[in-house]
């Protein structure tokens, strides 16, 4: 299976250039089987440029397909969709998955809304879109790749969490969650256990965390319920006895420079522990 | 008067390294005056970077007040709003003034957009007091020291243009709009499809001499050039302009200065910066000036 990183960031853009070597664009993960079956994680504004370099291939004939996991529907994971060139050309299909209950096909036409978007509505997007909900316990298979899912807490809202493997290596991806206080969440642990590479939100350095969190928009604005520190995360991908750790969804206040000092503080922190811990970057790409 | 860019890029926020001189934050624009009410053009996630300052200004403290005017609502013009830490602060005032029909309806476009399941909270998090102030084309305003008119613009859902008079110097705030030149645009989702008929005809020319007159003696246009006029040609239907409209409006109203503004996602520094010298050389003339908006850049009026 290969990875491409297209956006890193949580909640919110960063384009201030001290953050553009961990990257700026909020979720968007390409996963890609041995034989090319393509599945995008989220479509945040890491979509755009996902679709713009996929035009040079089949979806720029109308021949492209792949199918999107969504972790949930808050703005970052979604706003990134109808900017996806690609489905503006007849021909192409994209088929989404996401989470159940909340009307997800009203949810993702939402945006599209005239209020909002000259899109108005999804018909004018003339690739074929099918949205599904996952069922509790749901699997897919998407070319060589199984994929499970489980529901994650995450403050005031839940979100996806996905397994996917394609024969003996498996990747996590859990882009947003809490864990409980002072222990890992055993639904995270289920997904990551024995991972080569586990994807894994951190939000939060310890202290912000400590502190309550830390909020977008400065002094007085409420902080984001929720979210993991990079402790937490290291500490769920010890226990779940994963090889490597990527730390993901970054504050967009959080620079370059202090994405390393933390991360350099967790590999202090673990000393010999058999996990490399490191950070997502877009453009970044590997095999696994 | 003072004015300064926080969010200049249209469409979505650009994070490339070849934006980071001009600025990949969309819409967002501040205009201060001692004393007075400061004016914010657009909600673009560029106001997360303005809330920052502001704090700094009284509105930390619950003493601040401000009018938001929306161009319009499409998400590049009020993605920032949720991020924006002066509403939460009891005290501070504000006038959100954006085309509806009725204050009811404006509120709830701004609530369409927060909490579940698109977001984590809502409006009810808001401590500050707000006043919600539907606007339409072709009005005055008096909003505290200032004399506000605006325009309809030429842009899918319609989009209105604001010119600020305070103290004898007028600013012009006209994003987004194509041309009123091959297609009018209005409500419901728009193809390329120039207009034939005749009366059509007549209403795009009755609105461009609207927008015309709109500029006359402006101190500052800021104008939308998203577009290059090749891009432009293909997509006349996308309700954006260029610099070459840009140029042609200012020059027949005696502006002093164009902003060239709301830039393409992929206008990368070096290109927009030569684009703008090549069109003050070439098209501008020696009155008027042709400057490129760039966020944390200030102009004074």
């Amino acid at each position: 299976m290969r990875v491409r990183f297209w956006g890193v960031r949580g909640a919110f853009a960063s384009t201030q250039a001290d953050t553009l070597r961990v990257g700026g664009n909020t979720p968007c993960v390409e996963v890609r089987d041995k034989h090319d079956e393509l599945v995008v994680l989220d479509a945040g504004h890491g979509l755009y440029w996902l679709g713009k370099q996929l035009l040079a291939g089949p979806w720029g004939r109308g021949q492209g397909h792949l199918t999107l996991l969504l972790s949930h529907t808050h703005w970052d994971h979604i706003q990134g969709f109808p900017f996806f060139v690609p489905a503006f050309i007849p021909g192409n299909s994209v088929v989404v998955w996401g989470p159940g209950g909340a009307e997800l096909q009203a949810v993702m036409a939402g945006q599209l809304d005239p209020t909002y978007s000259p899109l108005v509505s999804m018909e004018n997007m003339p690739a074929q879109i099918r949205i599904n909900e996952l069922a509790p316990g749901q699997q897919l298979t998407l070319g060589k790749l199984s994929v499970r899912h489980a529901m994650l807490p995450n403050g005031s809202h839940r979100t996806v969490g996905y397994r996917i493997r394609e024969g003996e290596r498996s990747l996590a991806y859990l882009p947003e969650l809490a864990h409980p206080r002072g222990a890992v969440s055993q639904a995270a642990l289920d997904l990551a256990r024995g991972c080569d590479v586990v994807i894994h939100e951190t939000y939060y350095s310890p202290e912000q965390l400590a502190a309550g969190g830390a909020s977008l928009g400065g002094p007085g604005a409420p902080a984001a319920s929720g979210h993991s520190s990079f402790t937490q995360a290291v500490d769920l991908a010890l226990a779940a006895g994963a090889k490597r750790l990527l730390c993901f969804y970054h504050h967009p206040d959080r620079p370059d420079d202090e994405v390393e000092a933390l991360l350099e503080a967790e590999r202090a922190r673990i000393g010999d522990a058999e996990l490399e811990v490191d950070t997502a970057r877009e453009g970044a790409e590997f095999d696994l | 008067m003072r004015v300064t860019f926080y969010g200049v890029r249209g469409s979505f926020p650009v994070a490339h390294p070849r934006v980071t001189q001009v600025g990949g934050n969309t819409s967002c624009v501040a205009l201060r005056v001692d004393g007075a009410p400061t004016l914010i053009f657009d909600a673009g996630t560029g106001m997360r970077r303005l809330s920052k300052e502001l704090v700094h200004e009284g509105f930390g403290d619950g003493a601040g007040e401000a009018v938001l005017l929306t161009s319009h609502t499409h998400w590049d013009h009020i993605q920032g709003f949720m991020h924006f830490s002066p509403f939460y602060t009891p005290g501070n005032r504000f006038t959100i003034c954006a085309r509806a029909d009725h204050d009811r309806r404006l509120r709830q476009v701004f609530e369409g957009q927060a909490a579940r399941p698109y977001f984590g909270y809502g409006l009810e998090r808001f401590q500050s007091t707000i006043a919600w102030k539907p606007v339409s084309e072709g009005e005055i305003y008096q909003l505290g020291p200032y004399t506000i008119r605006t325009v309809r613009l030429n842009h899918p859902g319609i989009a209105v243009g604001y010119r600020v008079e305070h103290g004898g110097k007028a600013f012009v705030y006209m994003t987004d709009t194509a041309p009123y030149a091959e297609q009018l645009l209005g409500e419901g989702f728009h193809t390329r499809q120039p207009e034939t008929d005749p009366q059509r005809l007549e209403l795009l020319a009755r609105y461009g001499r609207e927008l015309e007159a709109f500029v006359q003696g402006a101190d500052v246009l800021l104008y939308d050039t998203f577009f290059t006029a090749e891009q432009y040609a293909e997509n006349p239907h996308w309700g954006h302009s260029t610099p070459d409209e840009g140029i042609r409006l200012a020059r027949q109203g005696g502006v002093e200065r164009l902003v060239l503004y709301h830039h393409h996602p992929e206008a990368w520094d070096d290109v927009l910066e030569g684009q703008r010298a090549q069109h003050q050389d070439r098209d501008a003339g020696s009155d008027l000036k042709v400057l490129l908006a760039r966020e944390r850049e200030s102009l004074e009026l």
